[in-house]
């Protein structure tokens, strides 16, 4: 027995752990989506919201780009009484895109580029504090896929055109889809914050329209290496949404169940 | 691979009938069906069994075999649209969700595929199976065991766990030494000392995951990683005349853990970081000339042992930390649970009963849980009596006098402060029919406010139990013609029913119930988490043979 533990001991223990290098933060050609589930009734999320804000700030806002829908079940309905919201920022279009992206399991979550992580019974991830690591390896992903969009907006008519360029630099194969919404970035309005009803809050990234189906349009043009393959799309922008915080947002993903990629994503703000 | 050792076990059994005589097949199932009859008024919009599947079922077969001094068993698991994994989503799948093999051969002891086991109280490593909640983290691996003599064992085992029909990436080994010791024959004193020690080893990916969320942090924040953690304990359980005491001190080297209340420098909260742990837990009971008393004591530090930092709730546990509040069975007194925090916690509880005569049993149970700052998590005092008139009648009334941290354990809100009575009555017309009532009352103006429940169960030995019971939210009154707000009142004057039959013959048990039940924690074991309100009819088969 004597002999027994040290040796147990050794094979549990080992020697001196080795320690891990950080590696320093970079960007490729691959532009990272976020598809945030919120809620204004929900407690927790600001602070999802404040993390996403940070990494923009770390990582760009050209290359991380965040969408909040406003689908946490028991969350987003509007507040009403003495501290009424404004907006309801739920649509049905949203609701449909959340279902389509996977099952809620709590909030602050969020969809990172749909990539499912080992084990995951959901694309949307809970804890908010996993998000920041998952997106740092999205980045050194590249699908070799380009996407460039241009927006024109009629003041007069709110009526926005939408031109997408798909530019795959390698063939690709597959259920590949384009989704195209429109977010509205900086609406006040009330939110719970930490258990503290907000008046003045300020809403980011809010998903107001799906243009696209909220499945996603199948993209049914071969993807061939240096092709390109041009989507057009006009909507007419509600008078409720200011223009001048308004963006578009496009992204190319896979259309199976359950993997649901993004490959690449771009934003263009509407003026 | 599941085929072959399908096959195996077809083939052991086989024999089983030219060697009956040495051989044995016992089994067990257990079942559940779930009929989801939506309830706007209660239902959260988008659950998938509301809205369009309406049906989920889990069900688990075991079938183990003994023979040749082998212990091998194998277990069906099923799961269609059930809502037990994340209540309120949908999880369908099926497969072989256990099988094991174990051979003793003098004093050793051999064992492989998915081992159930613990250390000590399983501060340190616990492999258990909690279904109510979907918890199967059983080790496949090896495990082999050695007994130096009646009292000394040592054993050591390594493996990956299971989650759901995969297994998490990370690998985990340790061992435990385990004795018995009684200095004296004649005198009752015994020495029931234990030492454990666990290592767990992060596969690439888990580590990939966090230093890229360290690589995003300020350096302040960044406080690094490694593969390798280590936890160990000592532990013993002393039992001298009517006074038992077990004692359990752990530690656990640097581990990158998730805090959600921890705020980085730039002022956002919740972050991961590398930190050391320690929980001491203590238990001293006595009992004897009608007095019982049990004194638990706990001091939790940075003891969150999971197979990744993000893995959360219920989900990738690799130990198990002991409840400090009382097991409440009520509808209303287990209506605020608290669930253990693994972070920072330190509690006591002190469970005193008397029997005062043949007739009258008192009792109090005191539970306190705060962090170590102070702040109040939970804290509930009990008193209660038990009068027994002979065999024909029982009593039984209490006070549940609670303050719950809801905004720790539920996120909402800021306390619960709720007073409970409740009252049981019992009364035996034959020694086969029996009547059993019980009723409570939660007054509180917080969360939803206060509520009653009443219960009427008739029990006709020995095949059935029927069941009714219902729990009134009560309404809001306007105070100085202000509503409350709607969080406060979307229960108001809401039944929540519950009608039960149950049939059992032997170890077969049916039980059909029609149930409304509201949005709330669910505990099972000490581990709780919130689940959703329930609207439906319920089938629940079980079967030992």
């Amino acid at each position: 027995m004597k002999k027994l533990l040290p040796l147990l001991a050794l094979s549990l223990f080992g020697c001196e752990e080795k320690k891990i290098e950080i590696p320093d933060l970079s960007v490729g050609n691959h532009r990272v989506l976020v598809e945030e589930i919120t809620g204004v009734r929900c407690s927790n999320c600001p602070e999802g919201s404040r993390l996403l804000t940070d990494l923009q700030e770390t990582y760009g806002k050209e290359n991380l780009i965040v969408i909040s829908i406003h689908e946490a079940p028991d969350f987003s309905a509007p507040y009403t009484g003495s501290y009424a919201n404004k907006y309801d920022f739920r649509t049905a279009e949203g609701k449909e895109l959340a279902d389509y992206i996977g099952v809620f399991e709590g909030a602050p979550s969020a969809a990172v580029d749909r990539f499912a992580t080992p084990n995951a019974t959901s694309l949307f991830v809970v804890p908010h504090t996993e998000w920041p690591g998952l997106i740092t390896s999205e980045f050194a992903r590249d699908h070799e896929l380009g996407l460039f969009m241009t927006t024109e907006f009629d003041e007069s008519s709110r009526d926005l055109d939408v031109q997408v360029n798909i530019a795959p630099e390698k063939t690709l194969s597959g259920d590949l889809r384009l989704t195209v919404v429109i977010t509205q970035d900086s609406i006040m309005d009330v939110q719970n914050d930490d258990n503290v009803i907000v008046k003045d809050y300020v809403h980011r990234h809010v998903l107001r329209d799906v243009v696209s189906r909220p499945t996603g349009d199948p993209i049914t043009e071969p993807l061939l290496a240096g092709a390109v393959i041009s989507k057009t799309f006009r909507v007419s922008l509600s008078e409720k949404w200011e223009a001048k915080h308004c963006s578009v947002v496009a992204y190319v993903h896979r259309g199976g169940d359950p993997v649901k990629d993004v490959l690449q994503a771009v934003e263009e703000h509407v003026e | 691979m599941k085929k072959i050792l399908f096959l195996t076990f077809l083939s052991a059994g086989s024999h089983f009938v030219s060697a009956q005589d040495q051989s044995k097949i016992t089994g067990a199932l257990q079942s559940n069906g779930n009929f989801f009859i939506n309830d706007e008024r209660i239902v959260a919009p988008g659950i998938p069994q509301y809205a369009y599947q309406k049906f989920g079922a889990e069900s688990w077969l075991n079938l183990n075999y003994s023979n040749w001094g082998f212990d091998m068993g194998i277990r069906f698991d099923l799961f269609n649209n059930s809502n037990l994994l994340n209540p309120a989503g949908s999880y369908t799948n099926q497969g072989i969700g256990r099988w094991f093999a174990r051979r003793k051969i003098g004093s050793l002891d051999l064992e492989g595929g998915y081992i159930y086991d613990q250390i000590g109280a399983g501060i340190i490593y616990r492999a258990y199976e909690e279904r109510a909640l979907m918890i199967d983290n059983a080790l496949q691996g090896v495990k082999v065991g050695y007994s130096f003599n009646d009292n000394w064992h040592v054993k050591a085992f390594t493996g990956r766990q299971k989650q759901q029909f995969d297994l998490y990436g990370t690998i985990v080994r340790g061992g435990a030494l385990e004795g018995f010791i009684k200095p004296d024959s004649t005198r009752n004193l015994t020495f029931a000392p234990g030492v454990g020690i666990v290592a767990r080893t992060y596969d690439d990916p888990t580590i990939a995951q966090i230093v890229n969320t360290i690589a995003t942090y300020a350096p302040q924040d960044s406080t690094g990683a490694q593969y390798n953690t280590y936890a160990a304990s000592v532990y013993n359980t002393l039992t001298a005349g009517n006074f038992t005491w077990y004692a359990e001190g752990a530690v656990k080297s640097n581990d990158v853990i998730n805090d959600p209340n921890a705020y980085t420098v730039k002022g956002l909260k919740g972050k991961i970081e590398n930190r050391r742990g320690y929980t001491f837990y203590s238990s001293l009971s006595y009992a004897g000339s009608g007095l019982g008393v049990t004194l638990e004591v706990k001091r939790t530090h940075n003891f969150s042992f999971r197979h990744s930092p993000f893995a959360t709730g219920v989900q990738g546990p690799m130990n198990f930390l002991p409840p400090m509040a009382r097991q409440n069975t009520y509808r209303l007194t287990t209506r605020f649970s608290p669930a253990t925090q693994e972070i920072d916690e330190q509690a006591l509880q002190l469970d005193v009963t008397y029997k005062i005569n043949k007739k009258l049993t008192t009792g109090l149970n005191v539970s306190l849980i705060q962090f170590p700052d102070g702040t109040e998590l939970y804290r509930e005092i009990t008193p209660e009596f038990i009068w027994k008139e002979k065999r024909k009648w029982q009593v039984i009334g209490g006070l549940q006098i609670l303050k719950y941290n809801i905004l720790i354990y539920q996120n909402k809100g800021d306390y619960v402060d709720a007073l409970t009575p409740y009252a049981e009555f019992l009364y035996r017309f034959s020694s086969k029919k029996s009547v059993r009532m019980e009723a409570q009352y939660l007054d509180t103006d917080d969360e939803f406010g206060s509520w009653i429940n009443a219960l009427v169960e008739v029990g006709i030995a020995p095949h059935w139990l029927f069941s009714v019971s219902d729990m009134y939210k009560l309404r809001h009154k306007s105070e100085g013609g202000v509503a409350p707000p709607v969080e406060k009142t979307k229960y108001d004057g809401l039944h929540f029913p519950a009608i039960s039959a149950v049939y059992t013959h032997k170890a077969n048990r049916i039980a059909l119930s029609f149930v409304k039940q509201v949005e709330g924690i669910n505990c099972a074991g000490g581990i709780c988490r919130f689940e959703p309100a329930f609207s439906g009819v319920k089938l629940q088969v079980s079967s030992v043979f």
